[in-house]
């Protein structure tokens, strides 16, 4: 395959005009009260081409922009939210905010917030990706723009494209299941064969008294599943922050579409209990981003339903010193591919320049992920975690691409290890407790390992479904016993796509990963 | 708030009138609109639980949508493709764009939902009180959620939220279909844990209501509040291969809800596991004693989250019973799967009404030598296809005839639904729940019974008397 230069996309010409007016709306909103408030301005658009093809092919192309127009005052954050995105109406709901605003805070009683200059930034180092987007001469109006290194112009990949990338590989994963089923005639067949490709393309663009940024993130996906009549599946979810060049379809997506169901038909059931179990870089992320990810949440802690912040205060240690999670936004090339997760940005939706932070090191928890009202309330940094679902959606501290750091040990010397256990590389959803310590993950199904060696043999879950992990946070992350080596120069480990809520609503991307993990003991039904 | 007149509306209908015009494979369309205000606020508890607002949003939002449908020309395909309509941009290239990709999607041909022949029946799918005074209503709201939170005792308010919506919506066909409704909905959640800490336990617990009427909210936080005073010192729960286990309206309408999606007859058409008329619900044999499961689709009770005058496609939304005494009486057929699976189209979709059983909670928890009560799961996932489910406990009791024992915490807890309706009752006492949907759950309106025990296919992996 050839190699095509890659690229960064520019921000649409249309957009500067929409900053101009965002400008214009900071000032309404500051304008004589700077010394009390603080306002900013942001634009979302996604531009979504999506093709689903099953026994029918459904295709969309939807564009979906909105704006915030925020106004801080006395520790309260008003905002309204539009998609009458004329620059008359946008003015006049900076005047009826200001309006509102200025009725509820005639005098102040919280300190105002003022945000960091270009040159207050600087002093902390930003992350190579972003140092070499920066222009030279920075002020509070210069026009600062990110992207990705694309394979493509996210502009120019065409529907038509995706079309033909589902169809071709939905008829090479059911070519397959045929010839499988040809030789296994005790499995169930697979019924279908169900592939989902998407590029949506994110701009967002902040405007606050101190910086005006915009940034476009494209994010592919392929995701899928092949299944039987009884719904028995095999799922696979490849892409991340670029364009067409992240959905290579190899053998192992092939297996997992059109042999693992007609395997998992025949497989045996789980019996509930504990086990050593191998999680696989997927798995392992969805326990990192439950374990202490939702945990080291900011706002979680400033409403007191996280037990981190006690645990902070008093220098326990709630795992042994394998376990160290990193949250980092700034993830542009991991293990296995030179390119970012679904959690990637250069800036969060309050503006904040993403650096990569380290929640948890070697068993000790560090200061929260936050947002902007969590990071004043609770007096400690602020990061790059303020995220919406969409501009229609509050503003909480969410988590980017989480991520246990590698260990020294490969795959098969992890295996070996096991005299008696299980390999999950099907993740499965995952939930937390923030306050309670405990967590659970799932995932599709075990491979089974005896003596030291995989054995073929898989199993589901004790009701035929799913397989659940679950464990108090502080047994888990005592129990790593060993984790797999990476490559990579920056020791990112493989990061895949994710999706996460908050508790149970507000959907925000979220990429999750690490490395091959062995666990002592995990209980598993 | 006037279609009528509304002038991205018509501006669309002039665009689409020229555009056809010129593209005769263009042959049908349906558009789609919605216009929304909310108003969003986050609290925060403090200090004797005075609640400070620290987010408040207002927010309007209109969002246009057109699918278009091009037939082959020996009528045997059909392509279509929708997309979304931006008011401001050139609406001739948004449906040049949509037209092209109507032509990649081609699949066998179906004809579009008729017009009713009749008028679409009054549903009340909204209160007025939010539709006409939503910010008032909604600082009312806070204003109450505010003062009781003042009287609760011996607990802390971590955190609340309150979400107040209104929803006009619009659907039109190019064969004649006009449907229009205005929907509302509240949601309300609220976290609490024991006072004075610290603690290592909280209650959250939420509600989507669709009119004040249900909107109990003083209620709400009492019942909260009681159960956080319950969450003293937990223990895992014993394992067990056969368990039973008591769960509320929460699960039940999930379980429910999984299984009478496989009588849409769009499961048949995907090939995955679906549910025919005559089939029975349940696996295996009825055990004794146990109750049998009747369930009816109803799209007209008012101010629940699935009632509606008319279908997703504009048929007028019919009400049926689907499961009766635990055998399938008919499909859920819209007018697509009706041409596909040669079948006749009968617009059955809304709220699940479930039948109730005879017994109280607490007979219901003394029949059996041991009871778990599941009071919170921790992410209760139900497999759509194999209608499996698991979850963690997150907070639950353990009753041993009847009587208290414990309060239980984690492990896991997982089932079959159709295993599950071969051992189980329904309590008498009845409850109205909704769900107003999203990406993690989708919308639903459940009107039947409190409380369901179940003593066939659970399994608990919890304490380690078993391993």
């Amino acid at each position: 395959m050839s190699q095509t230069p890659l690229t960064r996309p520019p921000l649409p010409a249309a957009l500067s005009a929409l900053q101009k007016t965002l400008q214009q709306c900071v000032q309404v909103l500051e304008q004589g009260r700077e010394a009390d408030f603080y306002a900013f301005a942001w634009y979302e658009e996604k531009f979504t081409q999506a093709v689903e093809a099953k026994q029918t092919l459904t295709t969309s192309v939807t564009r979906d922009s909105g704006v915030v127009l925020r106004l801080m005052a006395n520790a309260v954050q008003y905002e309204v939210a539009t998609n009458a995105l004329d620059a008359d109406n946008l003015l006049a709901k900076a005047t009826d905010l200001r309006r509102k605003v200025d009725a509820l805070n005639p005098s102040m009683t919280a300190p105002a917030y003022a945000p960091l200059t270009w040159q207050q930034e600087l002093l902390t180092p930003l992350p190579d990706d972003l140092m070499a987007q920066l222009p030279a001469d920075l002020t509070p109006t210069t026009a600062v723009h990110f992207a990705p290194l694309c394979g493509q112009d996210p502009a120019q990949v065409e529907l038509k494209q995706l079309i033909e990338r589902a169809k071709d590989y939905r008829q090479q994963a059911l070519t397959l299941a045929g010839q499988v089923q040809a030789e296994q005639s005790d499995y169930q067949p697979i019924a279908d064969v169900r592939l989902m490709l998407r590029l949506r393309t994110t701009t967002t663009v902040f405007v606050d008294r101190s910086k005006s940024l915009s940034q476009i993130l494209p994010v592919t996906v392929l995701a899928g599943a092949g299944f039987t009549a009884a719904g028995q599946s095999g799922r696979i979810a490849l892409g991340g922050l670029g364009t067409l060049e992240l959905i290579q379809f190899g053998a192992t997506e092939l297996d997992t579409l059109a042999r693992t169901p007609q395997q998992l038909s025949v497989a045996e059931r789980l019996r509930p209990g504990r086990y050593m179990v191998i999680t696989g870089p997927a798995l392992s992320g969805i326990i990192a981003h439950e374990a202490f990810g939702h945990t080291q949440e900011g706002d979680t802690w400033m409403k007191g339903r996280s037990i981190a912040r006690t645990l902070r205060a008093s220098g326990t240690r709630v795992g042994n010193d394998q376990a160290s999670i990193v949250n980092n936004p700034a993830l542009f090339s991991m293990e296995g591919q030179a390119a970012g997760s679904n959690g990637s940005y250069y800036f969060d939706n309050e503006g904040q320049l993403a650096r990569a932070q380290t929640i948890l090191d070697r068993g000790l928890l560090s200061t929260p992920m936050t947002d902007l009202t969590s990071a004043l309330k609770l007096a400690v940094p602020r990061t790059a975690n303020g995220k919406r679902e969409s501009w229609r959606r509050p503003l909480m501290t969410r988590q980017t691409n989480t991520y246990f750091t590698p260990g020294d040990k490969s795959l098969d010397e992890l295996i070996a290890l096991v005299p008696e256990g299980y390999l999950a590389v099907a993740p499965n959803g995952g939930m937390e407790d923030p306050k309670g310590g405990s967590l659970t993950a799932g995932t599709g199904y075990f491979e089974e390992i005896r003596a030291g060696k995989l054995t073929g043999k898989l199993l589901i879950g004790p009701s035929g479904g799913h397989i659940e992990l679950t464990d108090s946070v502080f047994d888990m992350l005592d129990n790593i016993q060993a984790k797999t080596d990476v490559q990579h120069p920056g020791r990112v480990p493989p990061t895949q796509l994710g999706g996460c809520g908050k508790y149970h609503k507000e959907l925000v991307d979220a990429g999750v990963g690490g490395p091959y993990i062995l666990w002592r003991s995990v209980a598993c039904g | 708030m006037k279609w009528n007149d509304h002038p991205a509306l018509r501006a669309l209908h002039q665009s689409l009138t020229r555009y056809m015009a010129e593209h005769a494979d263009v042959a049908d369309w349906q558009i789609r609109a919605q216009y929304s205000e909310g108003c969003q606020s986050l609290l925060l508890g403090t200090a004797g639980n005075a609640l400070s607002v620290y987010q408040d949003r207002s927010v309007d939002d209109l969002a246009l949508s057109l699918t278009l449908y091009c037939p082959s020309p020996d009528g045997t395909l059909l392509g279509s493709s929708s997309g979304s309509i931006d008011p401001r941009a050139n609406l001739n290239e948004q449906l040049a764009l949509i037209h092209s990709s109507a032509l990649l999607a081609m699949n066998p041909f179906y004809p579009l939902a008729d017009k009713p022949t009749g008028a679409y029946p009054k549903v009340e799918s909204g209160d007025a009180r939010l539709v006409n005074h939503l910010g008032q209503t909604h600082a009312d709201l806070i204003a109450r959620i505010a003062a009781h939170s003042l009287t609760l005792q011996a607990v802390q308010i971590n955190s609340a939220e309150l979400f107040s919506n209104v929803h006009h919506q619009l659907l039109q066909s190019s064969n004649g279909i006009d449907a229009r409704k205005v929907s509302t909905d509240l949601y309300f959640e609220v976290a609490m844990e024991r006072a004075p800490g610290p603690n290592d336990q909280e209650v959250l617990k939420y509600w989507h209501f669709v009119g004040l009427d249900d909107a109990d909210l003083e209620a709400k936080l009492d019942a909260v509040a009681i159960e956080t005073l319950m969450t003293v010192a937990a223990e895992l729960p014993p394992s067990r291969d056969q368990a039973t286990i008591l769960i509320d309206s929460y699960g039940i309408s999930k379980l429910v809800a999984a299984l009478v999606n496989q009588l849409d007859a769009a499961s048949e058409f995907a090939k995955g596991p679906h549910l025919l008329p005559g089939d029975s619900v349940l696996t295996g044999t009825p055990q004794a004693g146990t109750d049998q499961l009747s369930v009816s689709v109803d799209p007209s009770l008012a101010q629940m989250a699935k009632s509606s005058p008319f279908t997703a496609e504009g048929l007028i939304a019919q009400k049926a019973e689907v499961i009766v005494n635990n055998q399938v009486l008919t499909q859920l057929i819209d007018a697509r799967m009706a041409h596909y699976l040669g079948k006749a189209v009968n617009g059955i979709s809304g709220n699940l009404v479930v039948n109730s059983g005879s017994l109280s909670k607490a007979e219901l928890l003394s029949s059996a030598k041991e009871v778990i009560e599941i009071l919170d799961f921790s992410s209760l996932l139900v497999n759509a296809a194999t209608l499996t489910w698991s979850s963690e406990i997150k907070l639950g009791r353990l009753y041993r005839q009847g009587q208290f024992v414990a309060t239980l915490k984690g492990g896991i807890v997982s089932g079959n639904v159709r295993a599950s309706l071969g051992g189980f009752k329904f309590s008498a006492q009845r409850v109205k729940r909704n769900t107003i949907g999203g990406y993690f759950e989708a919308a639903s309106g459940y009107d039947g019974p409190e409380h369901m025990l179940i003593w066939t296919g659970i399994q608990i992996a919890g304490q380690a008397e078993n391993f």
